[in-house]
């Protein structure tokens, strides 16, 4: 009999999505979706380091579970991710959602235990395909343009990714998927793919167009996986690649100010979560054993308090219809629950002590000091105070809080609040009891987070902004919430490159036209000369007398006698 | 009267409900205020080893969390003048600007 280790864990979730839709009973099917990464959790959990279930594909050893200390903490925390999105998704009776979410949450857990760049290929597509069923499933022509959109970029990635593995096989003969140095087309390429992914700026506007598009419970479950796969890609593949260092840091800094004036909060959050990302690459970047763990360690929480963000603005917008800013305020009164849970994802975001971000956010920075980096320290702390602006404070506020919109929406469901309470509790617990974490991340962790030092210099960073938000709050300066749209390099290929390419088609017509007017005025003319000549009034049409071809005739035989006599 | 409970809320609601009081800005400012003097005070009752030199400042966190804050929020200022556009900018067919679709909520008031 076949072992868990001969079947790759993504399997699982691909059986399970091939079963959903012939389950009758809806809560059979929830049970199902929630079984399975329990299941494959528990079975990584148990199964020891080594490469599983490899197979042979046109020439080629796929290794298509390989579990090691990097990809086990990630494939942890995917299982968790996928547990906690579709106990949220409960409700559910989209079979759609549900198998999406499945064959989603399996290939992110299948490209995070590939051994080999073939298998992650296949996985990484899958991701592609899979996730715009959750943008898709909103069900309007404007989910679906940007399901597009969306589809266009992400397999555009899998294929700049093929392309180089391609490449980088052929130059090195080997397709394992290990360390590699930006060297050569191949490597770059594949670090390219790897950077759409990961949303590195100017190629980061498909996140912010595609989360907010999908429906209240695809948006949690998309916050889990492409991302971060990306991160995880990055870590096993790029980890130490220097100019990480700076392209993370302009990822922590640019979207802070994007965020800070965006009416819709899931669009907020999607920037937010663009600034976090840029501390996992920074992190990646540097490559160092703490710096890793801290990469890995601020995935693990980012999917968590990222995904309780996502879950109560989904909540809200589950009950009252709206995710903007400006049609939102004083929701506490019949969602205090709900305020509850936002509160404690916006301190765990914002790093607050006692709160999961603080215990792993501080690994990268403390790794970038040790490491000189401090310029790119200084602007990660900055960048922290800006976590602090948009998700710390403005997702909250503006939602519960501030001025009372008016509206009394009832509490979110109970499977709502129960998905929304567990991930609460771990981010409170991990923040409390760190060892927890730390004990599963790739190596060993030589870290105390709760110095005084580190407890009041955050203190300090983050009492301070708050102080400086009450003031300008106060003084009427903070950015109020209006309905708008607000330009991102999106409009490069939405508006730009369309008009770009109207104009330059309205030109090849005004040219066109002239070329064919004139070429069809000449062939009149020829016509109309043939015509004259050949048409029945023409001379070449008149009928000939037979005296003037007797003569004719003569005149040609007194040539021919002529060229005779002569020759 | 905004600082009236509302019959329909519970306890953890009538407890947010202490923030719509008149004075609770005030208030809270003030507890801000003393929370921000006691950290910024309490610097000088341990010993520095930060590895980056600016860092070794007395209350540097305080003064970079205070400035980063107020630039962030005037720098957006800025940036909203350049980039905002009305809603419907990418016209109708844009999820900016289209309803969400009922069939992904369940309304429900109290």
């Amino acid at each position: 009999m076949m072992g868990f280790d001969q079947i790759p864990a993504a399997f699982y979730f691909f059986l399970a999505a091939i079963a959903v839709p012939f389950i009758p009973v809806g809560r059979l099917r929830g049970l199902l979706t929630l079984a399975i990464p329990v299941l494959v959790a528990y079975n990584i959990w148990q199964m020891g380091f080594g490469t599983f279930a490899t197979v042979s594909f046109m020439g080629f050893d796929l290794e298509l579970m390989r579990v090691d200390s990097l990809s086990r903490v990630f494939t942890l925390i995917f299982c968790l991710a996928a547990f906690l999105g579709n106990l949220y998704a409960w409700h559910l009776k989209d079979t759609t959602q549900q198998v999406a979410a499945l064959l989603y949450a399996g290939s992110a857990i299948g490209a995070a235990l590939a051994g080999d760049l073939i298998t992650l290929f296949f996985y990484w597509e899958g991701t592609a395909i899979a996730s715009v069923f959750l943008i898709w499933a909103r069900g309007s022509q404007g989910a679906y343009n940007t399901g597009m959109r969306y589809l266009l970029i992400q397999i555009g990635s899998g294929v700049i990714l093929i392309a180089g593995v391609a490449l980088y096989f052929h130059e090195t003969g080997s397709i394992t998927f290990e360390n590699m140095k930006l060297s050569s087309l191949g490597t770059w390429l594949i670090f390219l793919s790897f950077g759409i992914k990961a949303a590195f700026p100017l190629l980061h506007n498909w996140l912010q167009d595609s989360y907010p598009a999908a429906t209240v419970t695809g948006t949690v479950i998309l916050s889990a996986f492409t991302t971060k796969l990306a991160i995880y890609a990055l870590a096993r593949g790029f980890a130490g690649t220097e100019i990480l260092i700076y392209i993370g840091a302009v990822m922590t800094f640019f979207p802070i100010f994007f965020a800070e004036i965006e009416n819709d909060l899931r669009k907020v959050l999607a920037y937010s979560l663009n600034n976090q990302l840029g501390f996992m690459v920074v992190g990646v970047g540097i490559g160092t054993e703490m710096a890793l763990n801290g990469t890995a360690a601020h995935a693990f929480v980012h999917i968590l308090y990222k995904a309780l963000l996502f879950m109560t603005v989904g909540a809200v917008l589950f009950r009252t219809g709206t995710s903007k800013a400006s049609e939102l305020g004083g929701l506490y009164r019949t969602m205090p629950l709900t305020a509850t849970f936002c509160l404690i994802g916006a301190a765990s975001i914002s790093a607050f002590p006692l709160f999961s971000g603080f215990i792993a956010k501080s690994l990268i920075l403390s790794e970038a000091a040790y490491k000189h980096y401090d310029y790119i320290w200084l602007v990660l702390v900055f960048a922290s105070a800006g976590v602090l602006s948009h998700s710390g404070i403005k997702i909250p506020f503006f939602t519960f809080f501030a001025h009372d919109s008016g509206k009394r929406p009832a509490e979110a469901p109970a499977h709502m609040l129960l998905a929304m309470g567990i991930t609460a509790v771990l981010c409170v617990f991990i923040g409390v009891v760190p060892s927890t974490l730390y004990s599963i991340l790739p190596y060993a962790v030589d870290y105390v987070p709760y110095t005084t030092a580190h407890v009041i210099g955050q203190l300090q960073l983050l009492l301070f902004a708050l102080l400086a938000f009450g003031i300008l709050y106060r003084i009427g300066m903070h950015p109020p919430e209006i309905r708008a749209t607000n330009l991102d390099t999106d409009w490069l290929y939405r508006r730009m490159a369309p008009s770009v390419v109207l104009t330059c088609a309205r030109g090849i017509a005004v040219v066109w036209a002239f070329a064919t007017s004139s070429i069809l005025m000449k062939l009149q003319k020829l016509i109309q000369a043939l015509y004259r000549t050949h048409g029945p009034e023409g001379r070449m049409a008149r009928v000939w007398l037979t005296g003037s071809m007797v003569l004719w005739l003569a005149v040609i035989l007194l040539a021919v006698l002529l060229v005779n006599y002569i020759s | 009267m905004a600082h009236h409970s509302d019959p329909k809320m519970n306890s953890l609601a009538r407890f947010y409900h202490l923030t719509s009081r008149k004075r609770a800005m005030t208030v809270m400012l003030g507890g801000l205020t003393l929370s921000c003097a006691f950290v910024f005070g309490y610097d000088g009752f341990y010993l520095k080893h930060e590895k980056v030199e600016i860092a070794n400042i007395f209350g540097f966190y305080a003064y970079y969390g205070f400035a980063g804050f107020t630039f962030i929020i005037f720098a957006a200022l800025f940036l909203r003048k350049i980039i905002k556009r009305r809603e419907d900018f990418y016209g109708d067919q844009d999820v900016n600007a289209e309803e969400p679709p009922e069939h992904m909520l369940e309304r429900k008031d109290l």
